[in-house]
């Protein structure tokens, strides 16, 4: 029996096999836009992790005619999918400066084409053996190709047997022209749309039933195809040819320019349209729901009793069933089996258990002092004496609310003892809604745990969290979930659990860390710059560890920041090029600008170090606060060297922290 | 140009190499080495012992060259000449400097510039003895940042990795293919990771990480493992040893991995990345280049300069490739 | 200030132990199992005792049967060609020519390879076998060139070379002893060649010294740096490996901790190493690693 942590191990597209219709869970949002409906090309924008090349290959022949699914229906020979992956190491050699002439874009294309084939042909053959198809066993045979494909291909037979044969000669004959050039007869290229297009008329003049056959084509990680092997893509989708759709997919931010080998460009909504899966993946709680079922679906496939009765795992893999895995009792359950599996404890709990424990306690009450001499109130109150069990969420932020310039630390210990001695209240400077324990409640926590590294911070802990943390990343989800589940259950399997299966807080809160820590680590390799871009979200990070640090709190949890447009243009090109990497690889995200404020500047936007981060930082996932950072701030932070660094942090963390300042003129009220 | 019929690639069995010699070997025994025809160097100002070696590479050749590898423009250049790397041209190079022996200073020219010599030399009808000089370092370069706690960056060694493919080691993978990648591994974590995430399950099926053990020096080897211990972590890898300084040791690994391809219902391809040490990199140029079909994944560093100081000692290599 | 855990290595022990514990389900470390490691780790219960181990775990030098493997082909395939090849003892062409000579399994053959052992006769499972063994497993190495070294005094006239086989040269003095008794200094005419997987530079120094007709070829050497109580090259009286505690606390530690669980303290002599091998463990290595008491688990076998 496999180990329950092992289940979520295979995080990689890794061996990936043709196959995944037993894999591939529908997302909620495959109900809301039609996907490749129609004809018209599709770009499929997802960054590493969140199920892109899956998403892809849910659509092509391997997973359509799965002998796995019940019936298929034969309106799935209107659009057979494709896929198609450049090897890039081979890819890199079609260029003129190797080839010694200008015919890279030709043989581009006639390598795509000859790989085409080759998956057409599984296809055919996929067919052929199918038993499943609604419509009967349909044999593909004997189909006699047409004289357009064999004068084109040289076709000893009209048959697919010789088509399969030829592709395998055709691909090691430019194999050694590529890697040869000038010493071998030049092939005779071809190019896709033709080929494909005569394929499928040839198809359909064998049989009622293909009448309608058409093809698409999937071209994944569209950004790692040369400059000239893209306008061969690009031209295909300018101008659409007859049973042949062609889509690609490639990372955000990773390709901006469509240009044909003409003058024209690919524009949007015209020629393509985009689905992007992170983005709709994170609609409406959707992620939470998609990593619930995902999360079910492993234990089940770990061999573990799964205590909940709503989730069925075989309903998973069949866009069919999504109405039922829409209703929203059945998307509560499985939100709340996996919550009872990964517990957490609100806020105002943690508060409550920070005054229970000794080094945590400490902690408060050193705030609460310092805030005291800060307001030069240390000779008239007790700091210990300003914590009290009942109003523990108070006695937490009240260290912070001490010790802001602001505030005057007379009226702010009135108001505590007031609620010590009245109970809260609706109204009260704490407790009413958007009152200092909503504002600050969270980053003062924040502020404890961070300064405390040996204790594991159980603001990481819970479904809810996991989730917040790892979104839109399903990859981030099951490695915090294998970590997990090695910390508290080692290498047991499900038979060797007695007891439901439950993560206590404290081993939530360390796997969020490891990961954290392991997935920073990772950046180095994130692109060909991925040193520079470590340095930079270790910068930027720090500079919101530091900000974390703060005693004062004033503005609590800021983890993102925003920038000028106009400012983003100012930018040296190194930095430009280091933050166009940190979007491309999921460092940074660009936000849509935080809901709760009153007016949305279209000339700034924001940009969040990815919440995966965090708990490295001991810092807040919550998207609350930020800062504006100007370009030559930015490009310093990109650029510059650590010293440089160094005082910008000073500049930018210091002078809004009071205390300095404050102290050397003395009690202020 | 005349076309010129190509040489079919030899089946494994026809390919012989003989490792004649591995020595420790000290100055006076280099002294007492017979001269060879040509030496080959790569850049001498890196560091001590780049100096050192191509100092004393030079003077066992009675000609000597430069060598050069550009990547980007998959060009070798030896001496004044520029050859591309195919086939073809380095055949022409095999004969515009036809010689008897050669000797490649490892030190300084990295596994491209070593693969490739060694893959011109095979198209010859006697190829030459082959001897290597390599020179190990007194220490390598710790990083001065005080932030290395993340493994694997305690080292800062290279400025920049780029992903250029040497045309004659990378030929056509096809979706029937499925690879078994075998990497040499040393302190730099990460090169294979960026190899692993760029194919990112598309022909990769099976890996296997070469460690170097024994190591150059003793409590290395914690070095390379921490620097790798992420790698290890997530991914199904197998895991063999291979003496640091042992080329032959790489070169028998390389051709155990390749028998067991015919054998082997998971893979067909053979894929070597050599980021180890450079005695395991001759070892696998050998391979590479004599076998022809194994392809290479290689991130071509860019050396830093002063990355080790000292010279510890050095190492003397023969090979007759007939 | 006594022995103590500094700030920056507060979460050394977790982060050691889980990589050790990789490396155990990887098998890359084999012959030692989970539980072993667990039942070790068990020993130590308080936070300083925690880092102690962390430490030693940390830079233990295990060499697991493949390592050895891999050790012994550096031997064959090149220190000891190189050093038959200046003893003018080399004719062959090539190194794998050298190697079929030896597999021949011809007594005329003027190599023998003796594993060296603690005393004369009844030394089996003794290290110097156990070494021998490996040896013609992994090489194939025949009985017709292997000898016991109670023959080493009936040598045929042909035999120009003995290698002697062994895991460790500590300090020396077992391999003096083993020259002595078997009277090696007077074998003229024969090379005489010792090649232990791994050797201390104080043994070498000193077999250098009193048994000059002898050449050591170590596949692996260590020094003094690898002794686990080494001050740090930059401050005097500290600890090297983590450039907080100082020498003098550190092995106080251990000695008490030593005591009270009933297991050998440190000694003035003791060399203080981190070493295993698969099959056995040298018993200069610290003795945190392979006592066993009422009170102790073992971690390596001794």
């Amino acid at each position: 029996m496999p180990a329950i942590a092992d289940a979520f191990l295979k995080n990689r597209a890794d061996n990936l096999p043709p196959d995944v219709s037993q894999e591939f869970i529908v997302p909620p949002f495959f109900q809301q836009i039609s996907i490749f409906k129609d004809s018209k090309s599709v770009r499929v924008l997802g960054g590493r992790g969140c199920g892109k090349t899956m998403f892809l290959r849910y659509f092509c022949h391997g997973s359509t005619f799965s002998s796995h699914r019940p019936q298929i229906a034969d309106d799935e020979f209107s659009h057979i999918g494709l896929y198609f992956r450049p090897d890039t190491g081979f890819c890199s050699l079609i260029t003129p400066e190797w080839l010694g002439n200008q015919q890279d874009g030709v043989a581009f294309s006639h390598y795509l084409t000859l790989c085409l084939l080759a998956e057409v042909s599984q296809a055919l053959v996929n067919i052929n053996n199918a038993d499943n198809l609604a419509g009967g066993p349909l044999s593909l045979s004997d189909i006699k190709l047409g004289p357009k494909l064999v004068k084109l291909l040289q076709l000893t037979e009209p048959t697919v047997e010789s088509l399969a044969a030829v592709v395998d000669e055709r691909l090691a004959e430019l194999d050694l022209w590529v890697r040869n050039p000038g010493r071998c007869d030049t092939p005779m290229f071809v190019h896709f749309t033709t080929i494909i297009t005569a394929l499928a008329d040839d198809l359909a003049k064998h049989a009622p039933r293909l009448k309608s056959v058409a093809f698409r084509v999937f071209i994944d990680e569209f950004e790692n195809l040369l400059p000239r092997h893209r306008e061969i893509v690009c031209d295909a989708i300018k101008h659409p040819s007859p049973r042949l759709a062609v889509h690609i997919a490639h990372k955000r931010e990773a390709v901006t320019d469509f240009k044909t080998s003409g003058e024209e460009r690919i524009v949007e909504v015209h020629d393509i349209r985009t689905i992007d899966i992170e983005g709709l993946l994170v609609n409406d709680n959707d992620f939470e729901v998609m990593a619930a079922e995902l999360f079910l679906f492993r234990l089940r496939q770990a061999d573990v009793t799964v205590p909940c009765p709503a989730f069925k795992p075989e309903l998973l893999h069949d866009v069919a069933h999504l109405p039922y895995r829409s209703t929203p009792s059945y998307r509560q359950d499985v939100v709340a089996c996996t919550k009872q599996i990964f517990p957490e404890m609100r806020a105002p709990e943690i508060a409550r258990v920070a005054l229970e424990d000794p080094a945590l306690r400490r902690r408060v009450v050193e705030m609460i002092k310092k805030g005291l001499e800060f307001q030069g109130l240390d000779g008239v109150f007790n700091a210990e004496e300003l914590i009290s069990e009942s109003v523990p969420e108070a006695s937490v932020v009240l260290g912070a609310i001490l010790n802001r310039k602001s505030q005057s630390g007379k009226e702010a210990v009135r108001l505590f003892q007031e609620v010590v001695d009245k109970g809260r209240s609706k109204n009260d400077a704490f407790y009413k809604t958007g009152g200092w324990v909503d504002n600050n409640l969270y980053g003062c926590l924040f502020h404890l745990y961070a300064g405390l590294t040996r204790r594991p911070n159980i603001l990481y802990a819970g479904f809810s969290r996991f989730c917040k943390i790892a979104a839109p990343n399903l990859r981030f989800f099951q490695e915090l979930c294998h970590n997990a589940l090695l910390q508290a259950y080692q290498r047991r399997s499900a038979d060797e659990i007695d007891g439901a299966l439950c993560i206590d807080l404290n081993t939530q809160a360390a796997a969020a860390v490891h990961v954290s820590d392991a997935m920073f680590e990772d950046v180095v390799q994130l692109g060909p710059h991925g040193d520079r871009l470590l340095d930079f979200a270790r910068r930027l990070g720090g500079l919101f560890e530091k900000y974390n640090k703060r005693r004062s709190q004033s503005e609590p949890e800021i983890n993102h920041f925003s920038i000028n447009r106009a400012d983003t243009a100012q930018l040296s090109d190194a930095a430009q090029v280091i933050l166009r990497e940190a979007k491309i690889w999921s460092v940074l995200a660009e936000s849509k600008g935080t809901k709760d404020k009153a007016e949305y500047d279209v000339t700034q936007y924001e940009l969040v170090l990815n919440p995966i981060y965090a708990p490295h930082f001991r810092i807040s996932y919550r998207k609350r606060r930020k800062i504006t950072l100007t370009a030559s701030q930015l490009d310093i932070m990109l650029t510059h060297t650590d010293s440089q660094f160094d005082s910008l942090v000073r500049q930018l963390v210091d002078s809004q922290d009071d205390e300095e300042t404050a102290k050397k003129t003395g009690s202020l009220f | 140009m005349m076309k010129k019929p190509l040489k079919k690639p030899a089946l494994c069995s026809e390919v012989i190499v003989r490792f004649i010699r591995q020595d420790l070997i000290t100055e006076q025994e280099l002294t007492q080495l017979p001269l060879m025809d040509i030496a080959f160097t790569g850049a001498d100002d890196l560091d001590d012992r780049s100096a050192y070696s191509v100092e004393r590479t030079t003077r066992l050749g009675e000609k000597s060259f430069r060598v050069c590898y550009h990547p980007e423009s998959f060009c070798l250049e030896v001496g004044d000449k520029k050859y591309r790397a195919n086939g073809g041209e380095l055949e022409d190079l095999s004969r515009d400097f036809a010689a008897g022996s050669i000797v490649i200073d490892a030190t300084t020219l990295d596994f491209s510039e070593i693969a490739l010599l060694i893959y011109a030399y095979s198209f010859c009808q006697k190829s030459p003895r082959i001897g290597f000089l390599y020179v190990e370092p007194v220490e390598y370069v710790r990083r001065s940042h005080e932030d290395s706690a993340v493994n694997g960056m305690a080292f800062d060694l290279s400025s920049g990795f780029v992903q250029h493919s040497i045309p004659p080691f990378v030929g056509m993978l096809g979706n029937k293919d499925s690879v078994h990648l075998v990497a040499f591994l040393g302190f730099e974590g990460g090169r294979l990771t960026r190899v692993l995430n760029a194919d990112d399950g598309q022909f990769i099926r099976k890996v296997t990480i070469v460690f170097g053990i024994p190591p150059f020096q003793a409590s290395w080897d914690l070095e390379a493992l921490m620097a790798n211990s992420r790698l290890l972590e997530t991914s199904e890898v197998g895991v063999k040893f291979c003496g640091a300084n042992n080329p032959k040791a790489a070169y028998e690994l390389l051709e155990k991995a390749h028998a067991a391809l015919s054998g082997s219902s998971e893979c067909n391809r053979l894929t070597v990345s050599p980021f180890g040490t450079k005695p395991m990199a001759i070892g696998a140029a050998l391979f590479c280049a004599m076998q022809k079909r194994p392809r290479v994944v290689f991130d071509h560093p860019r050396r830093k300069k002063g990355r080790t100081t000292g010279v510890h000692c050095v190492h003397w290599y023969e090979v007759d490739i007939n | 200030m006594s022995f103590h855990v500094p700030e920056k290595n507060s979460s050394l022990f977790s982060e050691v132990q889980q990589r050790f514990r990789m490396l155990l389900k990887k098998r890359i470390i084999t012959g030692i199992d989970e539980e072993t490691l667990d039942c070790w780790l068990a020993n130590f219960k308080t936070e300083e005792e925690r880092y102690f181990a962390a430490c030693v775990l940390g830079r233990l030098i295990f060499r697991s049967k493949n390592m050895i493997d891999s050790s012994i082909d550096q031997l064959l395939n090149c220190m000891l060609p190189t050093y038959l090849r200046q003893k003018g003892l080399y004719p062959y062409d090539d190194i794998d020519s050298f190697l079929s000579s030896i597999r021949q399994d011809d007594p005329s053959h003027f190599i023998r390879f003796v594993g060296v052992d603690g005393s004369k006769q009844n030394d089996t499972g003794k290290s110097g076998v156990v070494v021998i063994r490996h040896y013609k497993r992994r090489a194939k190495i025949p009985k017709s060139v292997t000898i016991r070294p109670d023959a080493l005094n009936e040598l045929p006239e042909h035999v120009k070379c003995i290698v002697f086989l062994d895991d460790m040269l500590g300090t020396g003095k077992q391999f003096e002893t083993f020259a002595k008794t078997h009277a090696l200094a007077e074998k003229s005419g024969l090379q005489i060649v010792y090649c232990p997987l791994v050797a201390f530079q104080d043994g070498l120094d000193k077999l250098g010294k009193s048994c000059p007709w002898l050449t050591v070829l170590p596949i692996e050497t260590l020094n003094e740096r690898h002794q686990f109580f080494c001050e740090s090259a930059q401050t005097p009286g500290v600890w090297a490996v983590d450039g907080v505690n100082t020498v003098l606390d550190t092995r106080g530690f251990y000695d008490r901790l030593a005591t009270k669980r009933g297991i050998p303290k440190t000694t003035r002599h003791g060399l203080d190493l981190l070493l295993g091998f698969e099959d056995s463990t040298p018993n200069n290595s610290l003795s945190v690693l392979w006592a066993s008491s009422d009170d102790w688990a073992n971690l390596l076998m001794r």
